[in-house]
């Protein structure tokens, strides 16, 4: 796909480094484009979702069934005042949105939207998105911290705590994957799970591997819904979502850590914490349910239709977040730190070594 | 274009180092740690070292650096953002960062270098001349390849067939296989040094309990 | 064209800065920032030279570097909160209980 614009570009512009170095760019900025329709979508989701639970009808004013809403609201977030407080620090509290987006936005770069489109093919894929993470960590840092506010530094600290915590059992939860795909790059684990449901990894994995047969991999599958369990779990807490929205409770902390921030910086934090939600559920729809691949096999398959299933995937784990969010209470911290440390934790390694026995038992 | 990559990195990797060493501001100077240590791990991509860029994004920016900053945080009183401490560059430590930094410098490409590296190493010993040995680009480096070309097409862009299984693994097949073979000793060490530090740090930070504190956990359990 | 002595120049300098950082500050923390770059400046060497060798022994060292670095800044700081807690200052001058 990458040539393919490139070689438009180079149709339209002529030969030189300005037509290689723009269609870069445009490749680059492709995901964005992603991120941005998914946002509007799933604002107003949010919005209609939540108002539904609760027996309400939602937004209805602005267009058709209120659907124009979160465009109402952009244009709203974009005429407001950009506020800096006068005790804040103002260089960092400039910086953390953008480095809390980058770190957000950094993860798409090896996502596979469709068996023609990875942004970049890494064999360390997988391992890639986990650590850039931690950018979004010392950003979330960086804003609680410069803020100067009471309410924006217990969210930060919170907020880092949790999220470390909870990268623990994603970690494990992730590995017991590689493991058996042997590879971290994340467009080979998408084309592993081709052919069907059955072999997606939440089942054990392809069947048809060669020295890695069926029965081995059914063996599997217990074990690897455990793991994706612990995936989706601790997914929930690094996006800070309800049950673990703890860093930003809103009736003790106000907002957390982008209490003091208003217009644009505002608007980046808030498309920052849905990217992360789509990326969380990106990565679990690739380790686990297949990616971009069919249900079906064949049927239906195909580049195009690949990059339907894998946002439907995708967009579908957002939709159960959100359900979630509007169904259970919020945790305590204790609670929080119990459940990862001692529920969690224990049961991925558990996960980890039961997926390393049976992997190297039954593979020769 | 590749050496421009590169040279930015560098300068992130430098002026954030210096920035780190000098500024006034202790939470500036532990921001401007972040920068370094991706400055870092961007030149370890540029030497092909993909797996350790990114245990290094993973371990420094994910782990040691938000333990600085928490460590920044939580000795100080909180008052104002600035937290402001006493430094400023004094000549003796300039005098002597400089005259360590000649120092490597002659190390590594000094006249006397050709000799002790020669006697040491004996890859290098067939090389007539160590330092300009070391001025050439990269000898096996797969970038210097048709470097555009290549990694257009190979790095930012879609492969025309997915292969499974045996595709180019980069670095980290080779580096787990040396772990679990030549240095399996090691590797064990480390994860019980690991271990070692996880609980000696955990008893040493954590506050001692007073004794109203014991007998209300007590009641309670 | 990048190069072996380009790795080496930029390691050496990290390493004096961070040299300098150790000699210069009196804040506990930021001598454990500047440990760190120095660390980061051996690395870099490291694995500027496994890539210069085409030996992966060198990347392995890297990754066992990291590690200790990672026990390092945790016991290390976990010491520096517990001497905050007790003399309520992280500055090293003043931390001269042996002096006598």
């Amino acid at each position: 796909m990458f040539d393919g614009l490139r070689d438009l570009l180079i149709g339209l512009l002529g030969k030189g480094d300005l037509a290689d170095v723009l269609a870069v760019v445009v490749y680059c900025a492709l995901p964005l484009v992603v991120i941005l329709l998914y946002a509007l979508f799933a604002i107003l989701a949010e919005m209609k979702l939540s108002a539904w639970l609760q027996d309400r009808l939602g937004p209805m004013r602005v267009g058709p069934w209120g659907i124009l809403q979160p465009i109402a609201d952009i244009l709203k977030l974009l005429q407001k005042e950009d506020i800096t407080p006068t005790q804040a620090d103002k260089k960092l509290y400039n910086l953390s949105p953008f480095l809390v987006f980058i770190g957000s936005y950094l993860g798409f770069a090896v996502l596979p939207f469709s068996a023609m489109y990875a942004g970049a093919r890494l064999n360390v894929g997988i391992f890639y998105l986990v650590a850039v993470s931690g950018l979004v960590v010392v950003g979330i840092l960086m804003a609680g911290w410069s803020s100067n506010n009471k309410y924006s530094l217990f969210g930060a600290m919170r907020s880092v705590a949790q999220i470390v915590s909870y990268e623990i059992p994603a970690g494990l939860a992730i590995l017991s994957v590689v493991m058996i795909a042997g590879t971290m790059d994340l467009q080979t684990i998408s084309k592993l799970q081709e052919g069907g449901v059955q072999n997606w990894f939440i089942f054990g994995g392809p069947k048809n591997l060669a020295g890695f047969g069926g029965a081995t991999a059914w063996a599997l599958a217990p074990v690897m819904m455990i793991a994706f369990l612990i995936y989706f779990i601790a997914s929930l807490a690094e996006t800070n979502r309800v049950p673990f929205d703890i860093p930003e409770a809103e009736s003790e902390l106000v907002a957390g850590y982008h209490t003091e921030y208003s217009a644009m910086k505002f608007a980046l934090f808030f498309l920052a914490e849905y990217a992360n939600m789509l990326v969380v559920s990106a990565v679990a729809s690739i380790l686990f349910l297949g990616g971009w691949n069919s249900p079906f096999g064949e049927f239906l398959g195909g580049p195009v239709m690949g990059l339907v299933w894998f946002l439907g995937k995708a967009i579908f784990f957002v939709m159960v977040q959100i359900w979630i969010r509007w169904t259970l209470p919020r945790l305590r911290v204790d609670q929080l730190m119990h459940i990862c440390w001692k529920v969690m934790i224990p049961f991925g390694m558990a996960t980890v070594l039961l997926v390393g026995t049976i992997v190297t038992w039954f593979a020769h | 274009m590749f050496d421009l990559i590169f040279y930015i990195f560098a300068f992130i990797t430098v002026v954030g180092a210096a920035v780190t060493a000098i500024h006034r501001n202790i939470v500036y100077a532990a921001f401007a740690l972040l920068f370094t240590f991706v400055g870092v791990a961007g030149l370890y991509v540029m030497a092909n070292a993909d797996f350790l860029a990114v245990t290094q994004m993973m371990v420094y920016v994910g782990g040691i650096l938000i333990l600085l900053i928490f460590g920044v945080m939580l000795t100080n009183r909180i008052q104002s953002a600035n937290i402001v401490v006493n430094a400023g560059p004094k000549p003796v430590v300039a005098i002597l960062s400089l005259g360590l930094l000649a120092i490597l410098c002659a190390a590594f490409f000094g006249p006397s270098a050709t000799h002790s590296e020669k006697s040491k190493d004996g890859k290098t010993a067939s090389v007539s001349s160590w330092s300009n040995y070391t001025q050439q680009p990269w000898a096996a480096t797969q970038w210097n390849k048709d470097a555009n070309e290549r990694i257009l097409s190979e790095k930012f862009g879609a492969p025309s067939e997915v292969k499974t299984k045996e595709g180019s693994s980069g670095t980290s097949v080779e580096i787990g296989k040396l772990l679990l073979s030549d240095y399996l000793l090691p590797f064990e060490i480390v994860s019980i040094v690991l271990l070692v530090a996880l609980i000696g740090a955990t008893m040493i930070a954590r506050k001692e309990p007073t004794l109203e504190e014991e007998a209300l956990s007590e009641s309670l359990s | 064209m990048t190069s072996l002595a380009n790795y080496l120049i930029i390691s050496a300098i990290l390493f004096s800065i961070g040299a300098a950082g150790v000699l210069f500050r009196r804040n506990a923390i930021i001598i454990f920032m500047c440990i760190e770059l120095m660390l980061n400046a051996v690395n870099l060497t490291l694995i500027a030279f496994s890539q210069f060798l085409g030996e992966q022994s060198g990347q392995v060292l890297v990754f066992f570097v990291m590690t200790v670095a990672a026990a390092e800044a945790a016991v290390g700081l976990a010491i520096v909160i517990a001497i905050y807690r007790n003399k309520e200052t992280v500055h090293i001058d003043d931390l001269n209980l042996l002096k006598g």
